[in-house]
């Protein structure tokens, strides 16, 4: 069973030049960037990327169909203050109640699966484009956050739910596991169920698979269910880290999203793609975003080389599919 | 041969070939200036391949075309154009969100002034000559979405009257138009004939062509049976020349018993379709066959829910499927092999292996979760190649569109017979397939039936339909016209219903 | 398709620009001040021209959404030409320069390169955003007086901006109704594969699409800074998202193919200006805007998608 898991993960390597670059970006920044594994720098690497990586195998599932969902970040912030207002010591509304921490969460999926089934339906029944939907919702979401909390943050949240983004079991960052146990239950069920057949075949060609009795509409909403649910999950992450609620949470980390994906090798003309790749993606542009930082280059010069990692994988993915 | 009159466009000798399979075999014709000439065939039998050579869109293989006397080799459809070819296509390429003026220069608007402006007056002037000269009387400022079918047609040949068109090659122009509208094109093509043209008039609709065609060339098969004046034909003997007796297809064939009603289609009305009913038995092979745009397509299509039904009922084994989607025709053991594969039949990227389990991973799962049994998967995907014996390097990486035409049908044809469907809909199977695949298909098709199902054959090729149906439905115009059993087999009876609608 | 779905969207901006008017001053006396009116103009100046270029674009069935990151950038290298005391002149060069530039990294990207529009456009945002914070190193902005100029002249009564984008918008009605470039382009929106049968040069066409909307966008951010004394880091971010409302609340399909200057574009522009205008008159809690702004994008998008049959991505 061990061995068979082994192989697995072996054959998944083998197969992306993102691990060779991975590889090669690791090997660069360890003889240019002093420091470079001391300090957990590596280890700080990983606990950022694990919420980056929530949210982006997330939405991948919308690139998959060829869309995007710009409301993700919003989703985060708003998750952010909306649980933090439940949950805080001194203010919230369940301050102090044991229950308080599940409950957060549920009202916080259900904000993250709500935005998802809003954008879902206006491109399902309205047919009205996922970029401008998903820009509308992400104004509307991120208004929301701000306006719920009046521009302030939210701090002294209880300590079990701080232990979530902060704490370790067996040395281990409890953020880390969380987020992998969520790539690999994302990556399992669209490689292993119907439902991500069913991704692959409507993003390649929707009428052919309406055809063979697939419900293209259905497949389609739950990936906008989906999008939703993992940003608010990057939400508690995000908040437990941070140890407190901010309605600005995140609000950067659209680029990022986008060049994971893009890097970790799915079209976003959609059909193919994948998560494990998406995560790689996303250990690829944290390092790369910690190297660059450490070596001493400036955040703006650091946001122009994710827009240039955009435009040469979206070029590249064209490229390629006109060569077959 | 006629070489003295004033012959505009000469064909002489074109062959042309698509994958081995020879489609126009030393084809020559002429047309001369001022005349109109019918150009008929069944469908396949080259008319579309012959017309797309002439229009630039092709290269013939071999032979050559002489245009007002000099060589005449177009190497695109603007060239063509340029020279002066005029073809108008079934599908209209207009603007509608513009004004006829607009549609007619779009690509060359009349300029004035130092600062090369738009001169609408004289594209106004000139669309509106251009009409006139049609004998149609529109506002130039008209958008095209205003306009009707027939409207937009005479739009479509105005664009080509400025153009200085020496041939006008008109591909069944008919289809959409409304009986008054009709006759209006033919009051048009009379004239543009009387001015001068050299006009190719394509149709299935024999009494418009001895309407209105001064000769006519009859095509089978890529040959060019007859070429003659109109009153060497009548349509009897124009229908026995499009048959013909060119067999060269061998047909297998099976022992199979036919047994209790299945299938039942009642007064189905769809676009298109204008109440079709359909009965199919156990074991039994019914062909459907009619004209191009007679409504089979569509009348399949809105029995298993790709368009949308109208009115009528669809009934399998006495249960009535409602509401009809694809999805749920499936679960009552319906199958649809669409007519065009690439687009609705398979997905061209992927694996031969997702391919042929899209319709049946439903049936692979397990768990609330879902998951799908990968071994099953290969063990389903192989045995099936195996049993159709479809011709893929590796199937869990090829992709489908690196197969030939056959074994992309196979392919087709798998995904389907996986869910061991009891009415299987096929819409030209064997469309763009070679001769040995063909074959294969065939013999599947036999299994099919002498396995219990029934199987509706829906096909242009007359030869396929006799050699294995039991009984051949005839549509046209969306209604059923004629219906022949194995004995009384008649291609040119057939082939009159299809085309006149009546014995 | 509904009648009434047509009707609405034929009529219904004069309509709600009527209703904007009437409510707003019912609340307000200080809304139809001539002070506010002014106020009004100029706000509608920067988000008018944006929304030009943006039409171009639009209307030949693609998007920009870069334009925010290319108003920053234009504005910081304007602004810096201006402190360094070059003259409005040479500013104002520079500005149409990098404009130009912008949008023709875009247009190649997306004819040459057949990328989607959204994730090009997405990628120069980064880009064009990150080279402008380059220039101001990630800070403040301050303006010198040379800015004050732009802001404060006044022709008859009218700040010269004004002026500036009555131009603008005259020049693309002429470009879009008189010269051939346009009514292709409305062709290209309709049907980009007949536009090539037709023998229209499509590439062509809407890389030129894309240069204007990126060189009016330069300019927008270059007049817009007019009205403030410093450059925010911030500054027109997600403002791209502001002209896209204005575009198809003033009657540009997103779908391509269709779209007006006149008085599409003016009404759409003034429309949603008036909108944040009198929310700030009423004293509405600033953290409704981006809110009510979602809201209307939401309902515009939806009508203008009932009315064409789009794929569901």
């Amino acid at each position: 069973m061990l061995s068979k898991c082994y192989k697995h993960v072996l054959l998944a390597i083998s197969k992306r030049t993102i691990v060779i670059m991975i590889i090669l970006l690791f090997s660069i920044s360890a003889l240019i960037v002093p420091n470079f594994f001391q300090y957990g720098n590596v280890e700080n690497i990983f606990i950022q990327a694990a919420s980056l990586s929530v949210v982006a195998c997330g939405v991948t599932f919308v690139v998959l169909n060829g869309g995007i969902d710009f409301s993700s970040t919003s989703i985060i912030a708003l998750s952010s203050v909306v649980g933090a207002s439940i949950i805080s010591v001194d203010r919230g509304y369940m301050a102090g109640n044991p229950l308080s921490i599940p409950v957060a969460i549920m009202v916080v999926l259900l904000i993250g699966l709500s935005f998802g089934a809003i954008n879902g339906f206006a491109v399902v029944v309205f047919k009205m484009p996922s970029f401008i939907v998903t820009m509308a919702t992400m104004m509307i979401g991120s208004g929301m956050a701000v306006y719920y909390t009046k521009g302030e943050t939210i701090n002294h949240l209880p300590d079990a739910f701080n232990w979530i983004g902060n704490g370790r079991v067996l040395g281990i960052p409890v953020i880390l596991f969380i987020a992998v146990m969520i790539v690999v239950v994302l990556h399992l069920h669209l490689t292993k169920s119907l439902f991500g057949r069913q991704v692959f075949a409507v993003g390649t060609n929707p009428k052919a698979s309406m055809i063979s009795g697939i419900q293209v509409k259905n497949t389609i909403f739950k990936m906008f269910l989906i999008s939703g649910g993992c940003a608010s999950i990057t939400g508690i992450l995000m908040t437990s880290r941070l140890q407190s609620g901010a309605p600005g949470l995140a609000s950067n980390m659209f680029v990022d999203i986008i060049a994971s994906i893009a890097i970790g090798g799915t079209s976003t003309k959609g059909g193919s793609g994948s998560i494990i790749g998406t995560f790689f993606g996303v250990l690829f542009l944290t390092t790369m975003n910690n190297s660059l930082n450490m070596a001493g280059v400036s955040w703006f010069v650091i946001d122009i080389i994710k827009g240039l990692i955009i435009l040469t994988t979206a070029i590249a993915d064209v490229v390629k599919k006109e060569a077959n | 041969m006629t070489s003295q009159r004033d012959d505009v466009l000469q064909i002489k000798d074109i062959s042309k070939s698509f994958s081995g399979v020879e489609v126009l075999k030393s084809v020559s014709l002429s047309v001369n200036k001022g005349e109109i000439l019918g150009l008929v065939g069944q469908n396949g039998a080259g008319k579309s391949t012959l017309m797309n050579i002439v229009g630039g869109v092709l290269p013939a293989d071999k032979g050559k075309m002489c245009l007002m006397g000099n060589e005449f080799k177009p190497l695109n459809p603007f060239m063509a154009e340029k020279m002066g070819i005029a073809f108008i296509h079934q599908e209209l390429n207009l603007f509608p969100n513009l004004s006829i003026a607009e549609n007619m220069f779009i690509d060359s608007f009349p300029l004035k002034g130092p600062l090369r402006t738009v001169n609408f007056k004289a594209a106004r002037k000139a669309a509106k000559a251009a009409l006139g000269f049609l004998g149609v009387s529109i506002s130039p400022d008209k958008k095209v979405q205003e306009l009707s079918m027939g409207q937009r047609q005479m739009v479509e040949i105005a664009k080509y009257i400025n153009r200085n068109a020496i041939v006008i090659i008109f591909d069944e122009p008919t289809t959409s138009l409304s009986h008054k509208e009709k006759e209006m094109l033919f009051r048009v093509i009379c004239g543009l004939r009387d001015k001068g043209a050299a006009i190719i008039y394509i149709s299935h609709i024999l009494e418009d062509i001895f309407e209105l065609c001064d000769r006519a060339v009859v095509l089978r098969d890529g040959r060019v049976i007859k070429e003659a004046s109109i009153t060497e034909f009548d349509s009897t003997t124009m229908i026995k020349m499009m048959v013909g007796r060119d067999l060269k297809q061998i047909f297998p064939t099976v022992d199979k018993k036919i047994g209790q009603l299945a299938f039942e289609a009642r007064e189905i009305k769809a676009n298109g379709v204008h109440g079709v009913s359909l009965s199919l038995h156990e074991g039994e092979i019914v062909g459907m066959f009619g004209l191009m745009g007679a409504g089979r397509t569509e009348f399949a299509k809105a029995i298993f829910g790709v368009e949308k039904i109208e009115s009528g009922g669809v009934f399998y084994k006495g249960e009535q499927i409602n509401p009809i989607t694809p999805r749920n025709c499936i679960r009552h053991g319906i199958a649809f092999i669409t007519e065009d594969r690439r687009y609705e039949g398979l997905l061209m990227p992927k694996t031969v292996e997702e391919n042929l389990l899209c319709a049946f991973w439903d049936k692979l799962t397990s768990g609330p979760w879902k998951w799908i049994n990968v071994k099953q998967e290969g063990e389903n995907a192989a045995k099936q190649i195996k049993n159709l014996q479809i011709k893929t390097a590796d199937f869990k990486t090829q992709p489908v569109r690196n197969l030939s035409g056959g074994n992309q049908q196979k392919v087709v044809l798998g995904k389907w017979l996986m869910l061991e469907p009891g009415v299987i809909l096929l819409d030209e199977p064997t469309k763009g397939v070679d001769v040995g695949a063909k074959y294969e298909i065939y013999n599947i098709i036999n299994q099919i039936a002498k396995n219990g199902s029934s199987v509706l054959l829906i096909s242009s090729e007359m030869e396929e339909l006799i050699g294995i149906c039991d009984r051949i439905i005839i549509i046209h115009d969306g209604l059923v016209k004629g219906e022949f059993h194995k004995e009384t087999y008649d291609s040119e009876a057939i082939l009159k219903v299809a085309v006149e609608g009546s014995v | 398709m509904a009648e009434w779905v047509k009707k609405l969207s034929q009529y219904g901006i004069y309509f709600v620009f009527a209703v904007l008017i009437i409510l707003f001053s019912s609340i307000s006396r200080v809304f139809l001040a001539s002070g506010n009116i002014i106020n009004i103009l100029q706000q509608t100046v920067a988000l008018g021209i944006a929304t030009v270029g943006m039409s171009f674009v639009m209307i030949s069935g693609g998007i920009d959404t870069s334009v925010g990151s290319v108003m920053y950038l234009a504005s910081c290298a304007g602004a810096q030409m201006l402190n360094k005391g070059f003259g409005i002149p040479a500013a104002l060069t520079v500005v149409i320069l990098l404009g130009l530039l912008a949008g023709s990294v875009n247009g190649i990207v997306i004819t040459r390169f057949k990328v989607a529009p959204f994730i090009a456009t997405l990628a120069t945002t980064s880009i064009a955003r990150g080279i402008g914070l380059v220039t101001s190193q990630a800070k403040m902005l301050f303006l010198g007086t040379a800015s004050y100029v732009i802001a404060g002249t006044r022709w008859f009564g009218i700040p010269v901006t004004v002026y500036v984008l009555i131009t603008v918008v005259l020049l693309a009605d002429f470009f879009l109704n008189r010269k051939s470039f346009g009514r292709q382009l409305l062709a290209i929106g309709a049907d980009s594969l007949g536009a090539e049968k037709a023998g229209i040069f499509v590439k062509r066409r809407v890389f030129t699409a894309y240069l204007i909307c990126g060189m009016l966008a330069g300019l927008a951010g270059f007049l817009s800074t007019a009205q403030i004394s410093a450059i925010d880091p911030k500054f027109a971010s997600g403002y791209e998202f502001t002209v896209i409302s204005a575009t198809v609340l003033g009657g540009t399909s997103l779908f391509g193919g269709k779209g007006n200057i006149f008085p599409g574009i003016l009404m759409g522009a003034l429309i949603v200006t008036i909108i944040e205008n009198g929310l700030n008159i009423m004293n509405a809690s600033p953290y409704i805007y981006p809110i009510v702004k979602g809201l209307i994008i939401f309902f515009a998008v939806m009508v203008d998608s009932m009315k064409s049959s789009g794929e569901m991505r």
